[in-house]
């Protein structure tokens, strides 16, 4: 079979941009784990600025994956974790300082680094300018079966829930806070002063809800009783008081004062 | 195919047209409408209620396909442009749904309409009320209160916000009041009107380019007072009530 010249690098090029690429990914999937063994069923996180995802483990140890980067970098020692294993706390924090402290020449040689070309066109033309720094820090948590409280404090990363827990307290001040489906929780607390809330609940179960949302609105596709005497409904205040089939069992309480609520059935 | 392309497209055009509108036939009813922010009412000629959306309705965030908006109050959106409308034989009360700052809603009245306007938002914006024939009730914390092309009968109370009027003609149907506490109140009638004026102000003034008449009481005495009189305009007619609190009251000729 004849095959032309160009053909030839045509092809070159297309494996080439493939391992490349395939370098691209394998660079940005590199995970720092690390395992922390629990002593009971209670495990609360406090974090700053990374976004916090909680899955469930297969194994009954606390899996904790970081990944942080700087304009798409890796940087792997931007989250400082401590775990406090009497109270079993985990304290995730963002340490930009580190890379205050860094020189010019440092940050440049950072850059350098970085596999794609997007990145360092876009450090040279942008500068050093404090600016110019794209933090992304993300937590993944895998949190073991027995765990079934939850208690997680974020300032401003958002709080993303899917693991099965009795008791849920999340509050975000300026992250959304959302619950995925089949989480079963008795106890659902979820809150943010400036994200969304949004809860997928099970429509079946007995249910005593309180929704809240100063200026934002209130959205569900479960049909409660509302109780409109307990229920508030002022300009830029609303609170929505109801029950769901009997009640008593199961408490929702979704608050976010300056964006939407949502609760959905499941 | 190009006219049937165009039909089409002209069909979609009118779905979304109308994605934005909710109509009421009937040219009669009382119409309540409450607590919604930025409101215009226009008299209409038709048969029919007409709600529309100035400009594009606030956008519905992603999250929220599949659900409903729900408030306090039991209320969802049940008209499709963010409001919810209940009806109790031909009687129409409209109220808001979200918390979001919206687009203003302009409600076409027809001339057999009796309209009841409550706000207490500071929020509220103006009350424009433009060639409106039908009977109005306006009761408002914050809002200003503009009204041209008018008739009465009405009663138009604001607390903090002014009033202004322009009337077309002056009905002699109903009385007509307008009062404001603490801004003023401005009102011009036609040359040709026929009214009793009852002109009120605590801490203001009245000014007025009419050659208003004082009648005499039973006591034989004619009243009169800066702060509170009656003068009637070509030699009287329909009650016709302004009052400001603390301004003043301006009553215009055109």
């Amino acid at each position: 079979m004849f095959i032309s010249e160009n053909s030839k690098i045509t092809a070159m090029k297309y494996i080439l941009t493939c391992l490349i690429a395939c370098l691209c990914i394998s660079i940005q999937a590199q995970e720092n784990t690390t395992n922390y063994v629990l002593k009971n069923s209670d495990l609360k996180i406090k974090s700053d600025y990374a976004s916090i995802l909680i899955e469930s483990s297969k194994t009954d140890q606390l899996e904790l994956v970081t990944n942080a980067t700087l304009n798409g970098v890796q940087m792997a020692d931007l989250l400082d974790v401590d775990w406090d294993s009497n109270s079993q706390t985990l304290l995730i924090s963002a340490n930009f300082k580190k890379v205050k402290k860094m020189s010019k020449a440092e940050l440049d040689k950072l850059m350098e680094e970085a596999d794609c070309e997007e990145i360092k066109s876009s450090w040279k033309k942008n500068g050093n300018a404090w600016g110019n720094y794209n933090f992304n820090t993300e937590v993944v948590v895998r949190v073991p079966k027995q765990v079934s409280s939850l208690n997680i404090n974020s300032t401003y990363g958002s709080i993303d829930v899917n693991h099965k827990a009795q008791t849920l307290h999340l509050f975000s001040t300026y992250g959304s806070v959302e619950v995925q489906p089949n989480t079963g929780c008795n106890n659902c607390d979820l809150e943010s002063t400036y994200g969304s809330v949004s809860l997928n609940a099970n429509s079946k179960a007995n249910s005593d809800i309180t929704l809240q949302s100063n200026y934002g609105d209130i959205y569900t596709d479960i049909d409660f009783d509302i109780n409109k005497e307990k229920s508030e409904n002022e300009m830029f205040h609303s609170v929505i008081v109801g029950t769901l089939n009997k009640g008593g069992q199961q408490k929702i309480h979704l608050r976010s004062d300056y964006s939407n609520v949502y609760l959905r059935g499941n | 195919m190009k006219n049937l392309i165009l039909y089409i497209c002209l069909l979609g055009f009118i779905q979304m047209q109308a994605q934005e509108s909710y109509t009421i036939d009937g040219a009669s009813g009382e119409l309540y409408i409450h607590e919604i922010n930025k409101v215009t009412l226009v008299g209409s000629n038709e048969s029919k209620l007409t709600v529309e959306v100035d400009g594009k309705l606030y956008e519905t965030p992603e999250k929220s396909k599949g659900l409903k908006l729900i408030n306090p109050a039991g209320y969802s959106d049940n008209t499709g442009i963010g409001l919810h409308v209940s009806k109790d034989g031909n009687s129409y009360s409209f109220r808001r749904i979200s918390n979001k700052k919206g687009n203003r809603y302009i409600f076409h009245v027809p001339k057999g309409y009796h309209v009841h306007y409550e706000s207490s938002s500071y929020n509220a914006g103006t009350l424009h009320i433009n060639d409106v024939e039908a009977e109005l009730d306006v009761s408002a914390n914050y809002n200003r209160v503009e009204l041209s092309g008018v008739t009465g009968p009405m009663a138009i109370h604001s607390v903090y916000g002014g009033i202004e009027a322009k009337f077309s003609s002056v009905s002699q149907e109903g009385p007509i009041s307008l009062y404001s506490v603490y801004s003023d109140v401005d009102v011009s009638v036609p040359a040709n009107t026929k009214a009793n004026f009852n002109l009120k102000v605590s801490y203001g003034d009245v000014f007025s380019d009419i050659d208003l008449s004082y009648p005499q009481s039973e006591d034989g005495f004619k009243h009169l007072n800066a702060k509170k009189f009656t003068g009637l305009m070509n030699g009287g007619g329909v009650d016709f009530t302004l009052k400001s609190g603390y301004n003043n009251v301006y009553l215009r000729k055109q």
